[in-house]
This record gives C-alpha cells, sequence and structure tokens, in this order.
C-alpha cells in the first residue's frame, strides 16, 4: 500500500481511538451554540492571522514555516483556552481548513489529512494529560508536540509521495526545528495572551 | 481570487459535481507519473480556466504563483534531487568546504533534479488551478451547502457560514484597534513593532469579537436554533452535471488502469 494512503488510513483510526476514548470515559459532551460560534470566531481568527503568509511572506525561503508557526499556535491555543473541550482543537483546525479552502484556495481534499492529523495529535495529547492548556509546560508542550507532527507529515509523507519532492535528511531537520521552536515560541505568547481574555470572558461580562 | 460573475459551464455545474471534481483531481495527482500524462491534466485546466474569462489581473496573479511554486519546485528538487544517475551542475558548498559542507553532505545544483522538479510542478500547477477555477464560480455558501448534502455535518457547516461572517468585521476591527493604539504611541516597524502590534492587537480584538459571538450566539438560540438549518435553496443534479461526473470518472477509472494494471 502506498505509504500516503497508509498514514491516511491511520489517521483516521486515530481519530476514531480519540472520540471513542472520549465517548467511552464520558469526556464528549455536545457543543453549545455559545461554543460553536466561538469556535468559529476562532476558525476566522486564524484564517486572518496566516493571511499575510498566503498573500506572500509564506515565501520567503528558510524560515517561513518558523514565521508561520507563531501566529498560528498563538491563536488557536487562545481559543482551546476558551473552549477546554474534547472536540475544540478538531472543529477549530478544520473549521479554519475548510474556510480557507472555501473562501481562498477551493475544495482540496488533499489538505484533510494533515489539518485531521494536527488536530488528533493535540486531541490525543490534551486527553493523555488532562490538562488543557492550563500551565505554560503543557502549553509549551503542545506547541512543541504541533511542529513536530505537522512538518514530519509533510517531509515524510506529503512531499515524497503527494507531491513527489523530495529533501535532504539536514534541511528535514532543519525545517521541523524551526516549526518545533516557533510553534513553542506561539505556544507561550497564546498562554500569555489568553490570560486577560479569559478574565473578561469570565468576569467581564463579554 | 474570488467570485466571478459570469454565465460560463462551470458556474452553471451543481457545487457536489466541482467537489467530485476536485476528488478525481486529488486521486489523478496522486496517480498520475508519467510527464506527458501530467502535462495534459494540467494544461486541460489551465484551457478551462481562460474559457472562464477571467481579468487580466486574475490571469496576472495565477501566473504569478505559478512562477513562484515553478521556481521553488525547480530549485529545491535541482538540489535535494537523490536518484541515480545525476550530473553536478554546479556547486554551492563543496563536501570538503568545513563544517556545512560536512554537515550538509555538500550542496550541488543536478542537471536530472531540474528537470525532475519542473515535471513535478505540474502537479502542484493541477491542484493550484482547479481551485482557482472552482473559487471563481461557486459562492462559499453553495460550496457549504454541497459539502453539507454530501454528508458534512451540520456543525461543521454552521462553524463554516459563521466563521465566514466574521472575516470581513475581523479586518475591519483590526483596523481599528490598530489606529486607536497608534495614538496611544505603538510602533510597528521592525519586528519588535510587528511583535508588539500582535500583542496590543489580539486581546482586545478576541474580547470585542467574543462580544459579537455571544450576541450572534444569543440570536441563535432565540430562533430555537438546533444545529439543523432549513436551507432556503436546494441543490438539483442537470444533465451536464450527469455527464461531468461520469467523464471524470473514466477518466480516474483509466489512470488508475494504465498506473496499477496495463
Amino acid at each position: 500500500m502506498n505509504p500516503y494512503v497508509l498514514s491516511i488510513v491511520l489517521i483516521l483510526l486515530l481519530g476514531a481511538v480519540i472520540f471513542y476514548l472520549g465517548l467511552k470515559n464520558k469526556l464528549l459532551s455536545a457543543f453549545s451554540i455559545q461554543e460553536l460560534v466561538n469556535i468559529a470566531l476562532f476558525c476566522s481568527l486564524l484564517y486572518v492571522s496566516i493571511l499575510p503568509f498566503k498573500l506572500g511572506l509564506g515565501r520567503i525561503p528558510f524560515i517561513n514555516s518558523f514565521l508561520f508557526s507563531i501566529p498560528f499556535t498563538a491563536t488557536l491555543f487562545i481559543g482551546i483556552r476558551i473552549v477546554p473541550k474534547l472536540g475544540t482543537v478538531t472543529l477549530i483546525i478544520f473549521g479554519q481548513s475548510l474556510l480557507s479552502q472555501v473562501t481562498f484556495s477551493g475544495v482540496n481534499p488533499l489538505w484533510w489529512p494533515y489539518a485531521l492529523l494536527a488536530s488528533f495529535m493535540l486531541e490525543a495529547y490534551f486527553l493523555i494529560t488532562g490538562n488543557y492548556l492550563n500551565t505554560l509546560i503543557n502549553a509549551m508542550g503542545a506547541g512543541c508536540l504541533r511542529g513536530l507532527v505537522v512538518n514530519l507529515y509533510f517531509f515524510l509523507f506529503s512531499a515524497p509521495y503527494l507531491w513527489h519532492k523530495f529533501y535532504a535528511p539536514w534541511y528535514v531537520f532543519v525545517k521541523t526545528s524551526e516549526g518545533i521552536i516557533g510553534s513553542c515560541i506561539g505556544a507561550v505568547v497564546g498562554f500569555y495572551l489568553s490570560k486577560p481574555v479569559i478574565k473578561a470572558y469570565l468576569h467581564g461580562g463579554v | 481570487m474570488k467570485y466571478l460573475d459570469r454565465d460560463t459551464l462551470f458556474h452553471r455545474l451543481d457545487p457536489r459535481t466541482k467537489i467530485g471534481m476536485s476528488l478525481a483531481c486529488a486521486c489523478l495527482i496522486v496517480i498520475l507519473e508519467k510527464p506527458i500524462f501530467l502535462g495534459l491534466l494540467c494544461s486541460t485546466l489551465f484551457i478551462f480556466f481562460l474559457l472562464l474569462r477571467p481579468s487580466p489581473a486574475a490571469v496576472k496573479i495565477t501566473l504569478c504563483v505559478m512562477a513562484s511554486a515553478f521556481t521553488a519546485t525547480v530549485i529545491s528538487q535541482g538540489v535535494f534531487y537523490g536518484f541515480e544517475p545525476r550530473t553536478r551542475w554546479l556547486t554551492f558548498i563543496s563536501e570538503n568546504s568545513g563544517p556545512l559542507g560536512h554537515l550538509t553532505g555538500g550542496l550541488h545544483l543536478y542537471k536530472e533534479g531540474l528537470l525532475y522538479g519542473a515535471v513535478q510542478s505540474l502537479r502542484l500547477f493541477s491542484a493550484l488551478l482547479l481551485s482557482t477555477i472552482i473559487v471563481m464560480t461557486t459562492y462559499p455558501s453553495e460550496l457549504i451547502l454541497g459539502l453539507k448534502s454530501l454528508g458534512v455535518p451540520d456543525k461543521i457547516g454552521f462553524i463554516a457560514m459563521v466563521s465566514i461572517r466574521f472575516v470581513p468585521s475581523l479586518a475591519e476591527e483590526a483596523r481599528r484597534i490598530l489606529t486607536a493604539q497608534k495614538l496611544r504611541g505603538l510602533k510597528l516597524k521592525g519586528i519588535r513593532g510587528a511583535l508588539n502590534g500582535f500583542r496590543y492587537l489580539l486581546p482586545p480584538m478576541i474580547i470585542d469579537n467574543l462580544r459579537n459571538a455571544r450576541r450572534v450566539a444569543l440570536a441563535a438560540e432565540v430562533r430555537a436554533y438546533s444545529g439543523k438549518r432549513v436551507e432556503v435553496r436546494t441543490l438539483r443534479f442537470a444533465g451536464i452535471d450527469v455527464w461531468v461526473i461520469l467523464i471524470t470518472f473514466v477518466i480516474v477509472t483509466l489512470s488508475i488502469y494504465d498506473r496499477f494494471i496495463a
């Protein structure tokens, strides 16, 4: 079986296991309309925060994945802290991907496994740690994991088997490290910026 | 790229047909290996794109994006090409030139790699062109309606619809907050300025929009919205949709046959 197809099967299996475990342990509850609208807001915020990268900034060679990861992770993590539930990450990342495809780049299923893997890995991380970014260490761990998984998936599966592009191991290492550092910085930024937002949300009459 | 108000064949197609074509194109990008077939797929999509009669600006943007994707792919594959035989054309870093040379194993530009990159960039062009055609011929709301009728859950459809509504207000809000912060002395120049801009923009923008989100949620709740919408517009397949689906199916089947069976 083509490794790319195998990776899609494994991603779907991972998602099924996570949501089965969530259902079994009564961690999966229905989202209220308010939570769904908040998630939609964060989908738009993610879309807007990465728009400069779609419009040219992403073409900056070598440091594009570092630059891209900071605003993306920061905004995503604020969203997760506002709606700390199983399923939030999947809805935000997949919703943002869908929004971006519907309004900008056209529906392209080739990008779906990428979005699903990023969300399922974070869902699994939160399920295992039982902590939705409540501490800085947890946020940094989640940031590093996101950076590692999305970059490795791109360079080890999408690039060679989908786009038939090859990269030297040192280049994959540099780009993945950049992604991890960028996501980690984004996680720290998101963690600190989320504090005033959560205070306003809980106590400020928002 | 944005919606183009024209009356072409692609505009008349059902959104589900376009999603099906997108899926088929995704399969073809993975399956096709021979340069001639990749070239055929790419040139067919380019002809379809021109049939939409896009504005010169839209053609220019598309060509610019294609040129930058082509350059990036050709250069990266020229450098990272790993198959044999390969002919060195240029040497950027020699294997013996210190720690960088040792670490990278030498950085050379290979002639065969440049050709390989040029062929592989046809995959990127195909994905890009079909995406552009879909965005230029379909309203976002119709695409979401199409996705929902193909089985995407109502709640994801709801999230996508509401997030489309938020995008223009977010841009307006960001401009307003940044102007207010600049009046208070915020300087946006340089990397430090950009970081400060992000720091002073994001929290007020999110808080303000969470207030808007509460209003939207309240409006939905008082109308007894439960996640299921009654659609005003219903989608219907026309004869042309059936033909397009049939032709797409035949092309994908022939490609699978050529790659795996023949």
